[in-house]
Order: structure tokens, then C-alpha cells, then sequence
């Protein structure tokens, strides 16, 4: 049996290689070039690029790839060879865009990331990282040439490409009027609003931690307008595990009226990650219980310090500085697959009517949800001059209307169209609000949701 | 895989299997663990990784892994809706396939272009049908490539009534072989 057949055919591939002419076979255009964004793990940088598909046998890119390999001044990883446009209706080319880098994600037997196409279908992706201002709007062409000076076409894209959105600086100014306004002396008026929005995802393109900056603002013709404001804030985030997902940002918010007169320093930390969990298949995946996923931990830490404050009568005067630290678990995706034998419903049913794939979840007449956490306030004295601390919680318990189907032709209300996308959620929550200087609320609730 | 060395094509198809598995290894702590590769590879990727966290989690190791490190969460949450679509984004098992059969094609079509071999009937491609020699090299040599639960008897019975078929291309059958079975 021939293992390795493409010595014999590469001689007859090199005689047809680099022909001039552009490649077009019968293939939808839209699946060879798709518009992306991603994020780097652990600089956590956004990327936007066009990706090129190159590595599925019988499509255009992967015969002019095929050829083109034989060049030996080719190079994919070039981005000499590659050029993205915008184009009008009728493809003509308003603005080239720049291609800041080619990434080729693969990797060859040994394991290195790819430098070169291999031309049989590795890297199946290239991608064209752009490094030039694009709107939702642009219209957008990908071209493959065999040579630098970008003569001699090896594919063209259809020019239908778009982005749904992108990394790049973001900025918007809207006018507005306002009548009727809300003063701060309590009077009103009509007024004149500019909101304005700024936002910068990755200040620094080959940085190794993700830096950004963002505005939120919002301008009055009147500087008693209650509602005038800005916020600015610049920070960094990066995963602090280059192999275990967990990353933690810290950034500095200045924020308050457009006369500072209300005006305070908010300092961010936080961090997030996900606990290792198969170890827990044993005891947490059987007939009893069944939890496949970790719960969730986060941290948040916030440091305010209030350098004008605007007193009113909606707004008293709060302490100069506050300190909060907030950790949280969330769990869900709990269930108790034993109800299901109690019950003599559908499910058991259909359950004994073929044994389940290997790996497949049992099904669900009883889960619930777990929701934990506390506001930790250092600064803030109870009465008893002891460090405020605020637990808060609650807990669902969910029933899958299905589990109602054995009474159908009494509740056919509840139980009529597909009863395996709703269910019915019983929470109890003891709830602590930190916009509402850490009122606490106990209550019950029912419903019945949708599931996704 | 190395610059201008082409691989092996039934080492290419073991590769896409090794990182099919790796892609079941990176869904830490679910029960993908527990399924086996064709339940997985058929598994629709939100029921498996529900939550943005696990989508990140998943990411990090599966570029880890095998190197896609353009992986993003969109593309477990919404562009690709099984793990086999999503591994043939960067790794597209209809091209090994293609490959091999190519190798193993009349010699007169083994002298072409690939867009050539791709249009040609599988009777031109494989004289003989299912039953001839060229055709039982073919299956002989997927079955040692493939993961075992992912080449069943049903699966090659389906793919034998499919060469045997008349009119069948190769553009037909790459991507049935290709959908594991």
C-alpha cells in the first residue's frame, strides 16, 4: 500500500504550479474567508483579523495554496503576498487596509507553531491580522497573490465580508436635547446633552498584558444638570496561568459631574477562575447527586476615595473613603437524578426504553443553584465599632415541567406545548445591595422560566 | 506537517483523532470525559460547556493542546455547533481523506490537479466498486487510521453502498466518510 503518494504526484503538481491566473471552483466564497476577533490567552490582547481558510480539500484556496508552495520565494506567513481591501458595490478598492501580522494557527509533528504552508491542508487557517480602523459597514476583499509586487492573483474573495465588530478604538459623540431636566437645586429645565463614548480594547499592540482605556461621558449646556457625568478608566488585565484559565484585571476609574464638584478615585482588582473538577467525578457524578461543573469562584476588590462630594437631598454625604472586597462563589448545573426513580413519570419511561450513550446526562426532575458570597467593608464601623461584614446568598430548586406530564389532562396549561423547555424555579435569596448602601432583602420567589 | 513535506495522509487522519481526544481533555472537570469519541465529537458543544467560564476554561487548554490559538468563545457559543465542525475548522478531516484516496486512485488521476480528483466519479477513481482491491486497500487503511468507535460496521456498509452507487463523486463521499459513524 502506497502511505505517502505525494512524491509521486508533486511532480506533476510543480509543472502546474504558479499559474497566473485567479483560482475559481464551485465553492461558497463565505466559508473561505471569515471575519474574526479573538483574545490571546494570557496577554488577554484582542485581535481582529480576516481568516483565511486554505485547508479543505476541493476549494479555491486550497488549490492555489496547493500550487503556490512550490515557489520557494512564496511564503504564506509574508504578508507581502496577501492584500485586504475595502471595496464598493462593484469591488473597486476605496482603502487597502494594513496586515500587522499573519498568525498561522498549527503546530507540525514536533510541535512548533507553523512558519510555512505545507500545501495539503497546514495550517488550514491563516490569519490576516489588520492593523487599520474598520467599521461594522466596510465591505471587504481578500486577495492571495503569487509575487510581492502583487501582479499575479492567485484568489479573490467576493468582496460580501463584514465585521459585526472589532478591537479597535471606538469613539462616539451624540447630541441630545433634554426637556425638562432635573437640576441639582431641585428646579428644572430644558437643557442640551453631548453624550460621548470612547473606547480603546488593546492601547498597546504587542504588549504581553492587556492595556485599555474607555470614556463614558455625559456633557449639559447647564452644569447643574443632576444627570452630567464622566467616568474614565485605564487599566490591565492577563491571565496569571498560561495553561488554567484565570485572569485578574486591575484598573483606576476617575469619575463625577462635569464641574467636579462630585468627583472620586475608584480603584478595581479582580480575578476569576475555575477550580479543577474531574477529580470530583466520583463523588459528585452518581446516582445521588450530579454536578459536572465547578462552581465559580470570583474576587472583587474596590478601593473609593471621594474627593468633592455633591450633597443633596437624593444624595447624603457618604464617608471619604470606603474599601470593599468581595468574594463569591456561583454553582449551578446541580441535580439529583435518584427523584427521577421516585417519580413514575415520562422520563423513567423513556429512560428504560434504550440504556443511554456512555457520558450522556441523566435527566433532570430536581436541580438547583447556589449562589454565595459577602461584602467584606473594613472602613465601615457597625455600631458596635466592630469591621462590617455582609454574607449574602440564596438557593434555587428547579423542577423541569416534564416532571408534571403525568397529570397533562388536569394541568394542561402548564404542561402543554414541549414541558422539557420550561421549568419551574423556587428561589430564596438574602441579598445584600451595595448601591443601596448595603440594605439586606430576604424574599421568596416562583416562576416559571424558558430554557435556552 | 513540515514546510513543504507533506504528511502522511493516514497520519493526519490518526492526528485529527489524537485532537478530537485532546479537544474531549480540554472539557475539564464535564462528563464529555465520560463519553465515548463519536458521542462526543456529535455533542453539541453549549450542551457539553454551558457557560462562558467553561468556554474560556476549554480554550485554554484545548490551544494548549494542538495550537488553534485563534480559538474564540464565539466560535464554541454560536459559530460551530458540534466539536467534530469545530476541529474541522482548523483541521478539516475531509482533506487527509482526500488525500489518501487520492493516493490510492488510478494512476491516470493521480497525475492531476486535486480539483480534477475531487470532480471524478468514484467508479473512474476505484474501478471495481467496493469490492475491488483499490477500494478494499482504501478501507483497510482508514480502519487503521480512524478511531474504532468512530469506523463502525454500519458506518463502512454505509460507505461501501455509497461507492457502489451509481453517478457517486468524490466530492460525495469525502464528506460522508468524513462524518465519522
Amino acid at each position: 500500500m502506497n502511505l505517502n503518494p505525494l512524491g509521486k504526484s508533486f511532480k506533476t503538481v510543480i509543472t502546474l504550479a504558479l499559474i497566473g491566473a485567479p483560482i475559481h471552483l464551485a465553492v461558497g466564497q463565505d466559508q473561505l474567508v471569515s471575519a474574526k476577533t479573538y483574545v490571546q490567552y494570557p496577554s488577554l490582547t484582542p485581535v481582529t483579523a480576516v481568516a483565511l481558510n486554505i485547508g479543505q480539500f476541493g476549494t479555491a484556496t486550497y488549490s492555489a495554496v496547493e500550487t503556490a508552495v512550490h515557489d520557494s520565494n512564496w511564503s504564506c506567513a509574508s504578508p507581502d503576498f496577501f492584500k485586504v481591501a475595502v471595496v464598493d458595490k462593484n469591488l473597486k478598492i476605496t482603502r487597502t487596509l494594513e496586515i500587522r501580522a499573519i498568525n498561522l494557527p498549527d503546530r507540525d509533528k514536533n510541535g512548533r507553531p507553523l512558519t510555512q504552508c505545507d500545501g495539503s491542508g497546514h495550517p488550514a487557517v491563516i490569519d490576516l491580522i489588520l492593523g487599520s480602523q474598520i467599521s461594522t459597514s466596510d465591505q471587504i476583499q481578500v486577495f492571495m497573490y503569487v509575487d510581492k509586487a502583487q501582479t499575479k492573483q492567485l484568489f479573490a474573495s467576493d468582496g460580501k465580508l463584514s465585521f459585526t465588530a472589532t478591537s479597535f478604538p471606538s469613539f462616539t459623540a451624540t447630541p441630545q436635547a433634554a426637556p425638562g431636566e432635573s437640576l441639582n437645586n431641585g428646579a428644572k429645565r430644558d437643557v442640551g446633552q453631548l453624550s460621548v463614548a470612547f473606547a480603546d480594547q488593546n492601547l498597546f499592540g504587542n504588549s504581553s498584558v492587556n492595556i485599555y482605556a474607555k470614556s463614558t461621558d455625559l456633557f449639559s449646556t447647564d452644569a447643574e444638570d443632576a444627570k452630567s457625568a464622566f467616568a474614565v478608566t485605564g487599566g490591565f488585565q492577563r491571565g496569571l496561568f498560561s495553561r488554567w484559565y484565570s485572569t485578574y484585571h486591575l484598573d483606576e476609574t476617575i469619575q463625577g459631574n462635569q464641574t467636579a464638584s462630585n468627583l472620586s478615585a475608584v480603584t478595581s482588582l479582580g480575578f476569576n477562575t475555575l477550580p479543577p473538577w474531574h477529580w470530583t467525578d466520583g463523588a459528585l457524578n452518581n446516582a445521588f447527586i450530579y454536578a459536572p461543573l465547578p462552581f465559580e469562584p470570583t474576587i472583587a476588590a474596590q478601593y473609593t476615595h471621594r474627593i468633592n462630594q455633591l450633597v443633596t437631598k437624593k444624595s447624603p454625604l457618604l464617608s471619604e473613603d470606603d474599601f470593599t472586597l468581595n468574594p463569591a462563589v456561583s454553582w449551578s448545573n446541580i441535580s439529583f437524578p435518584f427523584v427521577c426513580k421516585l417519580f413514575n413519570h415520562q422520563k423513567k419511561t423513556d429512560a428504560a426504553k434504550s440504556k443511554p450513550a456512555p457520558g450522556t446526562p441523566p435527566p433532570v426532575c430536581l436541580g438547583t443553584e447556589l449562589d454565595l458570597g459577602l461584602w467584606y467593608l473594613p472602613l465601615d464601623l457597625t455600631t458596635s465599632q466592630n469591621q462590617r461584614v455582609d454574607g449574602f446568598g440564596d438557593i434555587s430548586i428547579l423542577v423541569p415541567l416534564s416532571d408534571f406530564s403525568f397529570a397533562s389532562t388536569a394541568l394542561t396549561y402548564v404542561t402543554k406545548g414541549d414541558p422539557a423547555k420550561f421549568q419551574v424555579r423556587i428561589k430564596y435569596a438574602d441579598t445584600v445591595n451595595a448601591a443601596n448602601n448595603y440594605a439586606r432583602t430576604k424574599q421568596w420567589t416562583f416562576g416559571i422560566e424558558a430554557l435556552k | 506537517m513540515s514546510n513543504l513535506s507533506p504528511a502522511d495522509p493516514l497520519d493526519d487522519i490518526k492526528a485529527w483523532f489524537v485532537h478530537l481526544r485532546a479537544f474531549r481533555s480540554a472539557c475539564v472537570g464535564t462528563n464529555a470525559m465520560d463519553m465515548n469519541l463519536l458521542t462526543f465529537a456529535n455533542a453539541a458543544i453549549t450542551s457539553v460547556l454551558p457557560t462562558s467560564a467553561e468556554q474560556n476554561n476549554f480554550i485554554v487548554s484545548a490551544v494548549d493542546a494542538t495550537g488553534y490559538n485563534d480559538m474564540a468563545v464565539s466560535d464554541l457559543s454560536t459559530t460551530y455547533k458540534t466539536f467534530e465542525a469545530l476541529l474541522d475548522h482548523w483541521n478539516p478531516l475531509i482533506t487527509p481523506i482526500a488525500l489518501y484516496l487520492w493516493s490510492l486512485s488510478v494512476p491516470s488521476l493521480q497525475g492531476g490537479a486535486s480539483a480534477d480528483f475531487w470532480k471524478a466519479l468514484i467508479s473512474t477513481a476505484f474501478p471495481g466498486g467496493s469490492k475491488g482491491v483499490a477500494w478494499t486497500g482504501v478501507m483497510n487503511g482508514l480502519a487503521s487510521a480512524f478511531a474504532p468507535e468512530c469506523f463502525t460496521a454500519a458506518f463502512q456498509t454505509k460507505v461501501n453502498a455509497a461507492v457502489d452507487a451509481a453517478g457517486t463523486k468524490i466530492s460525495d463521499l469525502v464528506p460522508q466518510i468524513a462524518g465519522l459513524g
